[in-house]
């Protein structure tokens, strides 16, 4: 193809001084561009301004029209940076983000990103350079087999191998990554294609799988099932913010009356303020929700999948219910467990759909009531500071339209149980594959993303580690994230296992020698402050609110606090321990 | 066990017979017998007996989500 190319030109340039047909009149007028170049102009047509990457040998060349172009590109200081920063990007702006790397380690190190994308179905495109075709398969230097590595941790993966594929591979996989169930699609570019010279076409129109059509026979079974059930609860996934279903998963909550439970990545889904939101189940929801579902009679499934972490023992997950699952996906219908009435398609289609008044007055007080009387405590005697309180204090002061990303353990725990979310796309927790390092990232391009919003991001001492270099693109842009660091001188969560389920003999869990992180901050010039005492909480919470840059708060906490409650593993939702015997 | 004959439509794409295996193993099929053919320059058609505890459709489903993968028929022999 590349060779027509050039045969084509020749043509025209043999014709120049003779009469030339109108279509190669025409070709002329196009311009030539390089490979790199149809890369930046694909990416403006797709109305992408940012991205997120770090340069190297083989995409050199598309960082050299990058130096030409509009679009604004960040610096992380790792590729796990760059694609976390892409993956909070895109979630906050509830729209597709593009990261950057360059061949072999560059590529290999957006890897868990891109897992982690896959898992939480967020739509990315992640560009990465190949040595050129002329090298590759013999093993050249930075050369790694991405695509093959990639193939498990993206929705679909291409390797253009010529030029004048470049763009429609593009505009595929722009497609592909924000259509039906979305996901991170990766596109390897070989060097010599990113130099190589095509024309820059008119956008190809392309066949859109069409979004499933749910059947009317079910949806009339579903609602038989609502109308005769009289302890129904509404299990809250994330698909409903990925569907953009906020809004009619509220009028359903509101109109049936139907009490509701959330997933971690469906917080914010359901009105925080409805009496009858019980909050997160699982492993460590909360008692009302997870007790609530162990005994309901119909759960209804919204974009949410049935995880283990969500269900404990699966054989006694919501032992008496029948199920109605709505999903985009039907790979997720009868996987981990069986519907009674299967709804395929768009959420925001079906759930006005399946809205039916409910007379369901008695569980709707009882499951209020359980929510009162499992209530937290949130008195905890003596000097020392309280995750669960301080969480509950920054959450009281922290306005709805903030962004809150954490990292992976306790704290996030703590996040979920005592923090209040109002949209989903304002909650940015690694769900599906828990990944430590997350946190600071995601902030990071949530806030690129939304620059007028609060960002703020809930870290424990083990995971801010694994991506602490990334306070360096905090100082260089001046991203005024405010870190909130729990921090117990331990890998808390493992700590916690330890405690529980492996005769308290800590293995390798011990962060007590972590640098001084106030010192560490100061290095990034980002003002910080520690903080050891309970009565020292508040004023620091507004000293940080009130901060007009980055701010690290870290917050000492004692070693031994732990989660609760907490359902074991392989055990029901309703045998959780509460606390420590 | 439970095994089953799949029918699978696919686009003529280097990474298309790779993924398909990928899933198969991560899904916890086994293959007992697999034959890829070109069709015509675009199309492939590969037809494979799985065996696996999981009911077919698990696998199926999960295929058939692939970008590469036009159609898949299910035969239970
Ligand atoms: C990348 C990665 N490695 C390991 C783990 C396993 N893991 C889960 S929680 C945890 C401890 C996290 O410690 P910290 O960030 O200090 O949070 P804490 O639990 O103390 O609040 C570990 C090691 C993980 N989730 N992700």
């Amino acid at each position: 193809m590349l060779e027509l190319n050039a045969v084509q030109n020749n043509t025209a340039l043999d014709q120049d001084s003779g009469s030339q047909t109108d279509e190669v009149k025409e070709l002329m007028n196009k311009q030539q561009l390089t490979g790199a170049q149809i890369v930046m102009q694909v990416l403006q047509q797709q109305g992408v301004d940012s991205i997120f990457g770090y340069p190297g040998g083989a995409i050199m060349p598309i960082y050299d029209a990058l130096y030409d172009s509009d679009i604004k590109h960040y610096l992380c200081r790792h590729e796990q940076g760059v694609a976390f920063a892409a993956v909070g990007y895109a979630r906050a702006g509830r729209k597709t983000a593009v990261c950057m790397a360059t061949s072999g380690p560059g590529a290999t190190n957006l890897i868990t990103g891109l897992a982690d994308a896959y898992a939480d179905s967020i739509p990315l495109v992640a560009i990465t350079g190949q040595v050129p075709t002329t090298a590759m398969g013999t093993d050249s230097f930075q050369e790694v087999d991405i695509i093959s590595l990639a193939m498990a941790a993206t929705k679909h993966c291409f390797q253009v191998t010529c030029v004048d594929d470049l763009q429609s591979v593009l505009e595929q996989a722009f497609a592909i990554a924000g259509s039906g169930r979305q996901g991170p699609v990766l596109v390897d570019i070989p060097k010599d294609i990113q130099l190589a010279s095509t024309l820059l076409t008119a956008k190809t129109e392309l066949a859109i799988t069409p979004i499933p059509q749910f059947s009317q026979a079910t949806m009339a079974i579903a609602k038989t099932l609502i109308s005769e059930a009289s302890k129904p609860v509404l299990y809250v996934g994330g698909g409903v913010g990925m569907a953009g279903a906020v809004e009619e998963l509220r009028a359903f909550a509101q109109t049936t009356g139907m009490p509701s439970v959330s997933t971690l990545k469906g917080l914010g889904a359901v009105d925080p303020e409805c009496d009858c939101f019980l909050g997160m189940l699982g492993m460590h929801g909360l008692k009302a929700a997870n007790l609530a579902v162990q005994e309901c009679d119909l759960l209804v499934a919204v974009g949410a999948r049935f995880d283990d972490r969500v269900t404990g023992k699966l054989a006694e997950f919501a032992p008496h219910a029948k199920v109605i699952h709505l999903d985009i996906d039907v790979a997720e219908i009868n996987k981990r467990r069986c519907a009674d009435a299967a709804l395929i398609g768009d959420l925001k289609t079906m759930l006005p759909e399946l809205m039916t008044d409910l007379k369901i007055v008695a569980w709707r007080k009882h499951c209020t009531s359980m929510k009162l009387d499992y209530a937290y405590d949130y008195n905890y005697p003596g000097e020392d500071i309280y995750a669960p309180a301080v969480l509950k204090a920054l959450s009281d002061v922290t306005p709805k339209t903030a962004i809150l990303t954490t990292d992976v353990g306790q704290h996030q725990m703590w996040a979920t149980q005592h923090m209040v979310f109002s949209r989903p796309e304002n909650f940015l927790s690694s769900g599906a594959i828990g990944t430590m390092g997350f946190g600071l990232p995601a902030a990071i391009g949530a806030q690129i993303s939304r620059p007028d919003a609060l960002v703020i991001t809930v870290t424990g001492d083990g995971s801010i580690m694994m991506n602490i270099q990334e306070l360096a693109t905090l100082k260089r842009y001046q991203i005024p994230v405010k870190i909130v660091l729990i921090d117990n001188s331990r890998l808390g969560m493992v700590r916690q296992w330890q405690e529980l389920f492996f005769s308290e003999r800590y293995s390798e869990i011990d962060l007590s020698d972590n640098p001084d992180f106030v010192a560490l901050a100061a290095a990034f010039e980002i003002k910080s402050q520690r903080i050891t005492k309970k009565s020292e909480v508040e004023a620091a919470l507004t000293e940080m609110m009130s901060h007009q840059g980055p701010y690290l708060l870290q917050i000492s906490i004692d070693e031994y606090h732990n989660v609760w409650p907490l359902v074991p593993p392989d055990t029901a939702n309703h045998e959780m321990i509460e606390a420590s015997s | 066990m439970n095994h089953s004959t799949l029918i699978i439509k696919a686009n003529n794409q280097p990474t298309v017979m790779e993924r398909l295996m990928q899933v198969t193993r991560y899904r916890g099929f086994s293959i007992n017998k697999l034959n890829m053919q070109k069709l015509s320059d675009k199309d492939l058609e590969i037809i494979m007996s799985v065996d696996s505890r999981n009911p077919i459709e698990n696998l199926s489903r999960q295929l058939l989500k692939l970008v590469d993968v036009v159609d898949i028929s299910i035969s239970n022999s």
